[in-house]
């Protein structure tokens, strides 16, 4: 009699576990396929609205006897769009050659990183009335890849300012920690809900709007920086800026 | 010479806007564009238009929200999507929001002029003369 409540115990435990475990497969399987459904949708819809203005404007060409004034115009509307689809593939490409790449790396002033990012957006805070205030150290050495860092924190610079108003003050400080330097981009924009804060680094993913659009982008930028702190065995976190913003902190290994 | 038919554009890529809205101009339509979605509302609101295009991402109001908007005012008047999203959700959810026809992106001129001119021997002058 015992052995059989045993048995039936167990077989009743197995059947549970099992049970748990598909019900598990199934929602991990489910979340994949859904992440894989965001990618296409973003992926579709940022590819085929450049194809759609280059399209629709060579066939305005081909259509309308236009003056060679237009046509010069609708050739440059054909030239930037192919750009942009250019940069989308560059940015993807981008990350994957960060993956894959050993270059040297050197050591490294961060004060001289961040001016470099700063003056690569110099034209857009001139046109944005945005300012930018720096408080590091001379002396603060990290070692690694001179352009990847730039480029990392550029992006980061670039969505402080996209996502904050016209005129906005973004602050960036350097403070070395005992073995890293952390530094912190705050910004005033409309932040990021906690519930985002590590969904943002991955690949494509955008904070849902639901269908507006008001900030045009690709969902790659955080990806990239992750992809660099991390290769520079660091971190990178997000967190609120007090009273509103986001402040997005890269800590990095010092060079001693 | 008939009056031209009167379109609002409500399109966010400027570049793309711009093409359309002149392609439509030499093929005697007249077009007033604006770039979001709460403009379009307003502007609809002020002005008598035969016909919509709207493309669905758009900032502040997106083009579903804003074709039910139109939809609430005018139950008539012939709502087309432009849309580079072409998920079948999203195509449904045009046609429950209202809209009467979705255009995926990237589409030819052709495909456009040809929609259009459907709706210019049916619906527009249906919606037209529901208005006098």
């Amino acid at each position: 009699m015992k052995w059989v409540i045993l048995s039936t115990l167990l077989l009743i435990g197995i059947t549970v576990f099992c049970f748990g475990y598909t019900a598990r497969t199934l929602l991990s399987q489910y979340k994949l396929a859904a992440l894989k459904d965001d990618f296409i949708h973003n992926m579709t819809h940022e590819l085929n609205t450049p194809i759609a203005s280059i399209r629709v404007t060579a066939d305005a060409l081909r259509t309308f006897d236009t003056s060679p004034e237009k046509q010069r115009e609708y050739l440059d509307i054909i030239g930037q769009q192919t750009e942009r689809l250019g940069s989308l593939t560059e940015q993807i490409l981008k990350i994957d050659r960060l993956a894959g790449s050993h270059e040297d790396e050197k050591i490294l002033a961060i004060k001289a990183l961040i001016e470099h990012a700063i003056e690569t957006l110099t034209v857009r805070i001139h046109t944005l009335r945005n300012s930018i205030r720096v408080s590091c150290r001379p002396d603060i050495h990290v070692r690694g890849d001179a352009d990847a860092l730039v480029n990392a924190f550029t992006n980061i610079l670039d969505n402080a300012m996209k996502y904050s108003p016209r005129g906005s003050k973004i602050d960036i400080a350097v403070t070395p920690d005992k073995h890293y330097a952390i530094i912190a981009f705050a910004d005033p924009g409309e932040g990021i809900p906690p519930e985002y804060r590590e969904k943002v680094f991955e690949k494509f993913f955008r904070v849902p709007k639901g269908k507006t659009h008001n900030v045009k982008g690709y969902g790659l930028g955080l990806s990239y920086v992750q992809q660099v702190v991390h290769r520079h065995r660091g971190l990178v976190s997000i967190a609120d800026n007090a009273p509103f913003g986001t402040v997005v902190s890269v800590k990095l290994p010092l060079h001693a | 010479m008939n009056e031209p038919i009167h379109l609002l554009l409500v399109e966010d890529e400027l570049s793309l806007a711009k093409v359309i809205k002149e392609s439509l101009e030499q093929r005697h339509y007249s077009v007033v564009h604006v770039e979001d979605g709460l403009k379009g509302y307003s502007r609809f609101a002020s002005e008598k238009f035969s016909l919509c295009i709207i493309d669905v991402m758009l900032p502040y109001v997106d083009g579903f929200a804003l074709a039910r908007q139109i939809r609430l005012a005018d139950p008539e008047i012939p709502i087309l999507f432009l849309t580079a999203r072409t998920g079948t959700s999203d195509v449904v959810e045009g046609y429950h929001s209202g809209g009467n026809d979705y255009l995926k992106k990237p589409f030819s001129l052709e495909e456009l002029f040809y929609v259009l001119e459907n709706y210019s021997n049916g619906a527009i002058q249906r919606h037209m003369q529901t208005k006098q």
